[in-house]
């Protein structure tokens, strides 16, 4: 088995707040353990303060475990931090590591030579493919602080992967950008983790952009995994039966108490169908198929008629709200422990 | 390593053409200064009465020369000083001491090439100011003797290692900009006050501050001309040199020393980048 480009043992982390009698400990991170192949996406996915950004920090070396040990290609980042630093480009949230007056091409070819890039020309030569490959052409003369944030992004992953690091690490890369920058910049992520051969591991909020671009997702809660799989296989595992049932009248107390007396839950609406409806609609998660027309039944029996019935493909924000127990009406038994 | 220092001469000096009216205005700033300071000097324009009781060894009672010397000196110092406080909170709000920090190059030797590169821009502008300074003032600038560049460098050198100690605390504790103006105070107290003449205070200071002996033996050979170089290759001077080049090089690696445990410090805390 070839060595994991990142490797996490156990590793935890617990920062120190305040001074004197207000003096407290804040496990961000407790016993994580993960591998990260070379080529394979990772998403981090997690509430705020789940600790997605305190594990992309001890990755790239600027924050060391308080116990554990993080790898990188097989190199602990604590007792040889110098030896990975190079091998690792982060991109932050809102293109925040770049210098906001100096041009792109500035910026790629300058962290590109802190990274040891080589010679001038060997640096020069780098940034140019790399503005190139993110197609970032007709910008690369322009001060980043002019550019718009999509494209700043796209400078800051030219200027993370330049040097040809191992491994990439990004904090919230699509944060703040509209759907065809975003949509863009998951491209460009695909194909230089397929290309490159890097492991890429990005810490995101968004299930969408995790769904569509991670081969495996680690869900995090209160500094703890919940669960590390594949995107398909958490959505088989917790992709819930979930209907939207329209009705022809509004939804009255009488038809939620049906809905609820037959067995079946409130469902969550998706991202996506939140508010939709406007009170005709209604949705229900159920344990098996089966349960379908005893659902419809109750309705029925509550004096509403049913237009129609359509069945919601499972998504990974459904699954991540019940992994996390963080959505409405989730089960009792809603977190889970997959690692 | 000259690769990434090219570029931080080259990333020094851009900063600089992309924000004229920042150039142009501190530029004019100092300008103004050693303008007053030099007419001051030559006796020109009225001094408040402080300054005038430190007759014999203040600024009313030097060359209007050796003023302008003291103050290239100063602004010389200046940017060691600030250099790695600068560096350790640069770019508020944005994450690019944590790049730096993540490169193969360790971060107190990105200060140090920062610091050669604000040196090579210092130079152009210095010398652009000081030429202004000698057309109105109609004083010359008296370009130091190349014997005293060496004293100059090891001022710089120490000067450097107190930038690192600042930048060390500027690393844990973030807002030092009231620290680093109390130092950079110090430097020009010491290049201007006749500190021979106080025991106590600043008196004190020039002792522990090794700014005031370079600074002193620079200004020596420049102006004192052969007849200091002469004690100097008659071997009389020696112990004293040996004594200032000895706290220079402790008070360099003492702040190198400080700097570099900041910022493990600062890893093992996880506040790098905090504002």
């Amino acid at each position: 088995m070839s060595l994991p480009a990142i490797e996490l043992d156990r590793a935890a982390r617990v920062f120190t707040t305040g001074v004197g009698r207000r003096r407290r400990r804040v496990t961000a991170v407790e016993g994580l353990s993960m591998r990260v192949a070379p080529s394979e996406v990772m998403g981090l996915l997690g509430p705020n303060g789940a600790g997605k950004s305190t594990v992309i920090a001890m990755m790239s070396c600027l924050v060391t475990p308080s116990s554990g040990r993080v790898l990188i290609g097989g190199i602990d980042t604590v007792r040889s931090r110098r030896q990975i630093a190079g091998r690792v480009g982060v991109v932050f949230d809102r293109a925040r590591a770049l210098y906001p007056r100096m041009t792109a091409r500035e910026n790629i070819e300058y962290f590109t030579a802190l990274r040891g890039g080589g010679s001038m020309r060997s640096v020069a030569r780098r940034a140019a493919h790399w503005i190139e490959l993110l197609d970032i052409g007709k910008f690369a003369e322009v001060p980043v602080n002019n550019l718009s944030m999509g494209t700043r992004q796209k400078v800051s992953l030219a200027a993370a992967l330049a040097a040809d690091p191992g491994v990439v690490l990004m904090d919230e890369p699509t944060l703040g950008l509209d759907v065809a920058s975003s949509l863009d910049l998951q491209q460009s992520i695909k194909r230089m983790a397929r290309e490159r051969g890097c492991a890429v591991v990005i810490a995101t909020h968004q299930m969408d952009v995790a769904e569509r671009v991670c081969d495996r997702v680690c869900i995090m809660s209160d500094g703890r995994a919940l669960a590390i799989d594949t995107v398909n296989a958490l959505l088989q595992l917790f992709g819930r039966r979930s209907y939207r049932i329209a009705l022809r009248t509004q939804v009255t107390c009488a038809v939620e108490a049906a809905i609820v007396h037959s067995g079946a839950r409130p469902g969550m609406p998706m991202p996506s169908e939140a508010d939709a409806g406007g009170g005709f609609v209604v949705d229900v998660d159920l344990d098996d198929d089966a349960g379908l027309p005893r659902v419809l039944e109750a309705i029925r029996m509550a004096g509403t008629e049913v237009e129609s019935v359509v069945r919601r493909e499972p998504c990974l924000a459904s699954a991540f709200l019940e992994i996390t127990g963080t959505g409405k009406g989730q089960r009792a038994d809603a977190r889970y422990s997959l690692v | 390593m000259h690769v990434i220092l090219w570029y931080e001469v080259k990333r020094g000096l851009l900063r600089r053409a992309r924000s004229p009216m920042e150039f142009v205005t501190e530029s004019l700033a100092v300008y103004i200064f050693l303008v007053v300071a030099v007419f001051a000097a030559s006796g020109r324009v009225p001094v408040p009465s402080a300054m005038a009781t430190m007759a014999s060894g203040g600024l009313q009672g030097r060359a209007a020369s050796e003023a302008m010397f003291a103050f290239a000196c100063i602004f010389c110092c200046l940017g060691a000083v600030q250099g790695a406080s600068l560096l350790a909170t640069e770019e508020p709000g944005t994450a690019t001491l944590d790049q730096l920090a993540m490169s193969a190059v360790p971060l107190w030797v990105i200060g140090l090439l920062r610091d050669i590169a604000s040196f090579v821009s210092f130079i152009p502008s210095m010398a652009l100011i000081m030429g202004a300074v000698s057309l109105t003032t109609g004083v010359r600038f008296p370009w130091p003797a190349a014997v005293a560049l060496a004293p100059m460098a090891m001022m710089r050198l120490a000067m450097l290692g107190i930038g690192y100690a600042l930048g060390a605390v500027a690393l844990l504790v973030k807002r030092v900009g009231g620290l680093v103006n109390l130092v950079s105070m110090a430097v020009f107290a010491l290049a201007l006050a006749p500190i021979r003449q106080l025991d106590i205070g600043l008196g004190a200071l020039g002792i522990v501050f090794p700014y005031r002996w370079w600074y002193g033996l620079a200004a020596d050979l420049t102006f004192g001309g052969s007849e200091t170089a002469g004690l100097l290759a008659r071997g009389v001077a020696w112990p004293c040199v040996a004594l200032a080049s000895i706290m220079t090089l402790v008070y360099f690696f003492a702040g190198l020393l400080s700097f570099n445990a900041a910022f493990r410090t600062s890893l093992r805390r996880g506040s790098l980048s905090r504002a």
